[in-house]
């Protein structure tokens, strides 16, 4: 469906680096973005969006060519059909709430506002500037403007970045409705563990120096997760007693993990249990949600 | 006094501003926006020749656009064989003069404004699926228009101020070149002071009053902002 076979240089004159990509997403995918400061994430959502071009290589989405240097040829960003949500949100300051969402739609539909107004919980606040809102309204708001256009490819530059722990949670619900609802094919930019397996269905890790790796969240982050660095919701599959432990299976975003615990540990859990998963290196420690107890 | 140049300089000065404004936001927008950096140096090009009418004396380019709109010039002779039409001593020849001498009065604030909006902006209306064109209309012009007014209010002042161009390329005809400025100045050479107090007098209150309507127009533009 997306192609992603770039290269591209990036970085301050003095300290060149080489972004190279190759990548290819099914439909309806989720692919997160994860890696240091300035190695090339937010790049990559721009040569994709057409903001930018690579130096060298190919972007195809859906069999149409995007972009392809070698021969000076770049399908301009408005004929891509893609919803953009920037890391700052970019909202037109001059537009009220609905104006936005007007100017968002690719074809005049009344009711399609009135939808993403209700879904996003943006209606009381329709004829708001944006100043007006607070930082979790500006966010659904920017969600909101670039779902609208029914994208055929969604971009989400760290969009909750900014917000606290409990409006970042209702939004990352928000969002899995949104991808099992419509099945956009998304690219999200994230350095948060928890909304990486909560929402993506593989992971691209780019790093400073060497390849930038490809795999699920399971397969990437788990092994290299320090200590106490990372708490994720999950919700008990499977309780598989054997001789001295129990084996828990555990239902974490798109991803399903297994891990060894005690069995005073199991005697607190049962299945379809919602449980905080600890992670602590290759091994994790289960507490019931308190929310679902 | 005659009424006459006073009104000839404010359909002098209304024409040359609604030309510089078709002008001067399609050309801001190029050179803020749209033009890739491989274009650079071909930018800079465009925009030091449009600022040179700032510094450069109004009679070195009256005397440019007199001899090329001679019909003894190549270019004089072709406009008037081809179509007709004779810009030297004409009052389209001044329009053309005053929109080249008044062009960075209107280009430079648009520029100021174009170049504050953040480029973010511009790059989620393409991403909105909107064309350059809705882009320039929807979100770059709104958000300009204290740079917008500026720019129209300036221009139609100078172009009323106008007097080196108008003198070089218009010379002195009543009722198709004899504007405001050049009827004071004949007026003095005539050692008429009365009637040139007359038109100083009213040529200094139009400027009071357009430099202090631009102000009022600005702060009503700032705190229309401030509310957003």
């Amino acid at each position: 469906m997306l192609q992603i076979h770039i290269e591209k240089s990036i970085g301050p004159q003095h300290q060149r680096q080489q972004l190279a990509i190759d990548v290819e997403l099914a439909a309806g995918e989720v692919l997160a973005l994860s890696g240091p400061s300035g190695v090339g994430k937010t790049t990559l959502l721009r040569l994709i969006a057409g903001l930018e071009q690579p130096d060298a290589g190919t972007i195809h989405f859906a069999d149409t060519l995007w972009s392809d240097p070698a021969n000076h040829y770049c399908l301009p960003t408005a004929k891509r059909r893609i919803g953009f949500v920037f890391q700052d949100y970019a909202l037109f300051p001059h537009l009220t709430v609905t104006e936005q969402l007007r100017y968002g739609q690719r074809r005049t539909d009344p009711a399609g506002i009135t939808y993403w107004l209700d879904r996003l919980e943006l209606h009381a606040h329709r004829d708001h500037y944006p100043v007006q809102l607070s930082g979790g309204q500006r966010q659904r708001l920017a969600l909101a403007r670039a779902l609208i256009g029914e994208p055929q490819l969604l971009l989400l530059d760290e969009p909750l970045s900014a917000l606290d722990a409990g409006l970042r949670q209702d939004l990352q619900t928000l969002l899995t409705q949104i991808f099992l609802d419509r099945r956009i094919t998304t690219v999200l930019v994230s350095h948060d563990a928890g909304e990486i397996f909560r929402l993506a269905d593989r992971l691209l890790q780019l790093t400073e120096s060497g390849p930038a790796r490809l795999g699920t969240p399971t397969e990437l982050l788990l092994g290299s997760l320090t200590p106490g660095r990372c708490t994720l919701h999950a919700t008990v599959l499977a309780l598989q007693p054997s001789a001295v432990m129990v084996t828990a299976v555990l239902s974490i975003g798109h991803d399903r993990i297994t891990t060894l615990i005690s069995p005073g540990e199991a005697a607190s859990l049962h299945i379809g249990m919602s449980v905080l998963v600890e992670l602590n290196g290759t091994s994790a420690v289960l507490r019931p949600h308190k929310a679902a107890t | 006094m005659s009424w006459q140049p006073f009104w000839l300089t404010a359909q002098l000065a209304a024409l040359t501003t609604l030309l510089l404004l078709l002008l001067c936001i399609p050309l801001a927008w190029w050179l803020v926006w749209v033009a890739p950096a491989r274009q650079r140096r071909r930018k800079v090009l465009v925009e030091v020749l449009c600022t040179l009418p700032l510094v450069l004396p109004p009679t070195v380019l009256g005397f440019y656009l007199l001899l090329a709109f001679s019909p003894a010039s190549w270019f004089g002779h072709w406009l008037q064989q081809t179509f007709s039409l004779r810009l030297a001593f004409s009052f389209s020849g001044l329009v053309i003069g005053s929109v080249l001498f008044s062009l960075p009065f209107m280009l430079q604030p648009l520029l100021g404004g174009f170049r504050q909006i953040p480029a973010a902006l511009i790059e989620a209306s393409r991403c909105c699926g909107k064309s350059e064109w809705i882009t320039l209309w929807r979100v770059l012009l709104p958000l300009s228009r204290p740079a917008l007014l500026a720019g129209v209010v300036l221009s139609f002042a100078h172009t009323v101020g106008e007097f080196g161009v108008v003198l070089m390329l218009g010379g002195n005809i009543p009722g198709e070149t004899r504007v405001a400025s050049i009827a004071l100045y004949q007026e003095v050479e005539a050692l008429n002071y009365a009637a040139a107090h007359r038109y100083a007098l009213a040529l200094v209150v139009f400027a009071f009053v357009v430099l202090l309507g631009l102000r009022w127009l600005q702060q009503a533009s700032a705190r229309r902002q401030d509310r957003h």
